[in-house]
């Protein structure tokens, strides 16, 4: 699993990264907390506001649905009452797509979870625990399940899935499902099987990205 | 001892004894779990009256908090106090009228919309306004806050500027002070005001305290040299 | 001594309603302790669905239904209070690449890319969710649009409708020599028919498929929609019927060169596709692929907000852990508010799954929370499909 993270690179943002991972690249930039809208105001915490931008063309109502999506990972993650009447800003930019996007969303979906995980990091803004993402796929005609497929492996498939998972204890233990999205023609025991290797690569790249976050904030230290 | 600790990541907290909890800290209020919310280096001090824990980390967006220095922009003039803002899009915070030395009804500051202050953070309750002042309201004293006239602002990391200020043994204002006079106000909200004598010489330490930072501490000799070569001898030759 | 003034402290009861609304977690909490729900559900019992007999499509034969409407298929779902009414259009489009051509390389090619691309051979409807809220021409919200891509997400993975059942099998209309109109159609023909060799021409230089939209209308929203939405897309899609084509027989001659003065000109007949107004196929869907939707939370019972007995008040010591719950067919607010994880399944009577989706903001999903959830969906899809007289 060829996976790459960067943290911290642009500067004009309170947090930023960029992730790679297989043919899907993807920035993210997180503002926050700052002053929100009136209508965006939510008087008990921290407001949401998440946008995803396509690699190629204006967004559409896809990437809307990825919005709502990684909205749903990342609300329980983030430490929402700590910031009353506030907001942050989430936008990820898909510099690669690595999928046929007319058909999948799948690849994109768990590399902008994955970036936007780094980049609150970075903001520090205060969350519960840390998340990590991958997307599967079960080709037709087999059992196994491939983590991170490429664009032909996702054609070929019977079946896709994205998985977020939430850690906590040194990114050891898994503490909840956050999100699963399973779409094609599966059984019940392929989906077992899709949780089981899904949740053993989930807490690899969770000590994957435990080493970027670290090496981070090592040299953010002056010694 | 330094700690890495990511969120999420257990903490021994000894059930027993009184625990006040720092940056980065948190107590759910539902489980009663003290976690960490921020990736950081931990600091714990255990002495007989309870314990302490706080996660050390670095940002760019300052959160205000009682007691803090900072250096603020005023953007707006009320009937009894002005609007100051810390950082870019965060929410402003007040300063009133009353929050001067001397001040009464009479005697208004006289400060313009775009002015540059001094000022400590008086309150900062997560759910209200924030506000600070430009006295030691403990004694009602002048304490050395107020306009912060020309001189220029360098923005840095809030780590960055919590170092400058309360390490001791930071040594990138000894080094900048051998080679020129200035002065200097660091605001824990990231923003550092420079003034000195004579522009080359502001320029020179404001390039820098910008290069510094997030380098190592082995390096500023060099780059304040280099700076200060630049700035001062191209005007001279 | 002095008199002290003593107060009175009553405890302020709400009625049930009222504590609903101020706070409808205590409520819903409450109402869990004593077994139902807010609702007066059981835990896992489903709203009673049912959908409409009467058609409004075009093709039903429905007396009522005026002969100009060109809607497709129709449905109307109706579930507690939740009205979903589902009409499907159409379109035609021309293919871009000619599907049967006489060029073998390319053939092939294409042969190669559809045996890479298993999504490939099948098409989806283009969904168009409007939630009613007493309000006209207001952009779609987050929820529409989210709905409308997950159903045209699901119509595509789930594989229901193949490619070649939307493909126009265009007919040809003929005048003969007593000025009787005759349409024939190219499934419809022996194999020795002269008019045979007219279709493979035209069907060597153009290609044409249906598109079909789906304009879902939602009347008296209580809780999530898909599941609702997508059953009541399933029914509609059952109940379509595809219009025959035809083409008129002289444009079926593509070229004629006209000679005036001496000068030639070439017009090139466009290809007026007609629909028949009484002819019309149903349409073919993959039922392998034909599943049903349903969703269930999973909600922690606080013992903090049970309903104790006043009597037990000693054993109330013991510490209780928070049981999970699974709610099955999440409706009303304080469900939908509270209720942090969901689970959406679409599956067949057989358990084959065709989207699960899992959100876990709140309690713990367990496997065997999943497990149950898929159990239950399984037969409340079998439930659905013998309702719905989908065995057929």
């Amino acid at each position: 699993m060829s996976f790459s993270g960067n943290i911290g690179l642009l500067t004009e943002v309170d947090g930023s990264s960029q992730v790679e991972c297989e043919d899907t690249k993807v920035i993210c930039a997180v503002t926050g907390p700052i002053e929100p809208k009136a209508r965006q105001e939510l008087p008990t915490q921290l407001a949401l506001e998440i946008i995803v931008r396509p690699a190629k063309g204006v967004p559409s109502t896809r990437e809307k649905l990825m919005e709502d999506r990684l909205r749903s990972v990342i609300t329980p993650i983030v430490s929402l009452y700590q910031y009353p009447r506030k907001l942050c800003q989430i936008t990820c930019q898909i510099l690669e797509s690595g999928e046929s996007e007319y058909e999948f969303s799948q690849k994109e979906l768990s590399c902008c979870i994955n970036a936007t995980l780094l980049a609150l990091i970075d903001s520090g803004l205060a969350l519960n625990s840390i998340a990590s993402s991958v997307s599967m796929a079960i080709l037709k005609g087999s059992d196994d399940v491939i983590i991170n497929p490429t664009n032909s492996q996702l054609l070929q498939s019977q079946s896709v899935h994205v998985l977020a998972l939430q850690l906590i204890e040194g990114s050891r233990k898994v503490k909840n499902v956050l999100f699963l999205d399973s779409s094609g023609d599966f059984t019940e025991q392929q989906l077992f099987n899709v949780l089981e290797i899904g949740e053993k690569s989930c807490l690899e790249l969770g000590l994957t990205l435990r080493s970027i976050i670290e090496s981070k904030v090592k040299s953010s230290f002056i010694s | 001892m330094s700690v890495l600790v990511l969120p999420g990541d257990n903490v021994e907290v000894d059930a027993g004894k009184p625990v006040s909890l720092g940056p980065g800290m948190y107590c759910d209020p539902k489980t009663q779990m003290v976690l960490p919310v921020n990736a950081g280096v931990l600091n714990r001090t255990d002495n007989k009256r309870g314990q302490t824990l706080y996660v050390d980390y670095d940002s760019k967006r300052y959160i205000p908090a009682t007691g803090d220095f900072v250096i603020g922009v005023i953007t707006g003039a009320f009937a009894d106090s002005y609007r100051v803002s810390l950082s870019s899009f965060s929410t402003p915070v007040s300063l009133s009228y009353m929050a001067f030395p001397n001040a009464s009804k009479k005697n208004r500051p006289t400060l313009k919309i775009g002015d540059l202050v001094y000022a400590r953070v008086c309150s900062s309750e997560k759910e209200l306004e924030a506000e600070i002042e430009c006295m030691d309201s403990t004694t009602g004293q002048d304490a050395g806050f107020g306009l912060l006239d020309e001189g220029m602002v360098a923005e840095v990391s809030l780590g960055f500027a919590r170092q400058l200020l309360y390490n001791n043994d930071f040594p990138l204002l000894k080094l900048l002070a051998k080679h020129a006079q200035f002065e200097i106000a660091i605001g824990l909200n990231g923003k550092i005001w420079l003034k000195s004598n004579d522009i080359k010489n502001t320029l020179a330490c404001y390039k820098s305290i910008l290069d510094c930072s997030g380098k190592q501490i082995g390096e500023f000799n060099e780059i304040v040299k280099k700076n200060f070569n630049q700035f001062t001898n191209t005007v001279e030759e | 001594m002095t008199d002290f003034e003593t107060v009175d402290v009553s405890q302020v009861s709400f009625p049930p309603e009222i504590l609903a609304k101020i706070s409808p977690e205590l409520s819903l909490q409450r109402h869990l302790s004593l077994g139902l729900r807010p609702s007066l559900r059981a835990f896992e019992e489903f709203r009673d669905v049912t959908i409409s007999e009467d058609k409004i499509s075009h093709f039903s034969g429905f007396e009522g239904v005026s002969e100009s409407n060109d809607i497709l298929g129709f449905n109307v779902l109706k579930s507690g209070k939740t009205i979903v009414t589902t009409t499907i259009t159409g379109g035609i489009v021309e293919n871009m690449v000619p599907i049967e051509s006489d060029d073998i390389g390319e053939q092939e090619l294409l042969e190669l890319t559809k045996a890479r691309d298993e999504l490939n051979q099948y098409v989806a409807v283009f969904p168009n969710v409007t939630i009613e809220k007493g309000r006209k021409n207001i952009p779609p919200t987050q929820e529409e649009i989210t709905l409308s891509q997950r159903l045209h997400d699901n119509v595509l993975h789930s594989g229901i409708i193949p490619k070649k059942s939307l493909k126009v099998k265009c007919g040809l209309r003929s005048i003969d020599s007593e000025g009787n109109i005759n349409i024939v159609y190219p499934d419809e023909l022996d194999d020795n028919d002269i008019v045979k060799d007219t279709f493979k021409q035209i069907s060597d230089k153009r290609s044409w498929s249906y598109v079909l939209y789906a304009k879902i209308v939602v009347f008296g929203r209580t809780g999530p929609l898909l599941p609702l939405c997508w059953n009541s897309l399933i029914c509609a899609l059952k109940s379509t019927r595809l219009p025959r084509v035809f083409l008129d027989e002289r444009a079926a001659r593509l070229k004629m060169t006209v000679r005036t003065r001496g000068k030639s000109l070439t017009v090139k007949e466009a290809h007026d596709l007609i629909c028949d107004p009484n002819n019309s196929l149903p349409l073919e869907m993959h039922s392998y692929g034909v599943g049903f939707a349903s969703n269930f939370g999973i909600i922690d019972i606080d013992p903090e907000a049970q309903i104790g007995d006043e009597d037990d008040d000693d054993q109330e010591m013991v510490t209780k852990q928070p049981i999970s719950v699974l709610l099955a067919d999440i409706d009303t607010e304080a469900e939908e508010e509270n209720v942090r994880s969901v689970i959406t399944v679409i599956s067949d009577s057989e358990g084959n799954l065709k989207n699960l989706n899992l959100v876990g903001g709140g309690s713990k999903l367990t496997l065997d929370m999943i497990k149950k959830s898929i159990k239950s969906s399984k037969s409340r899809s079998k439930d659905l499909s013998s309702k719905f007289g989908m065995n057929k």
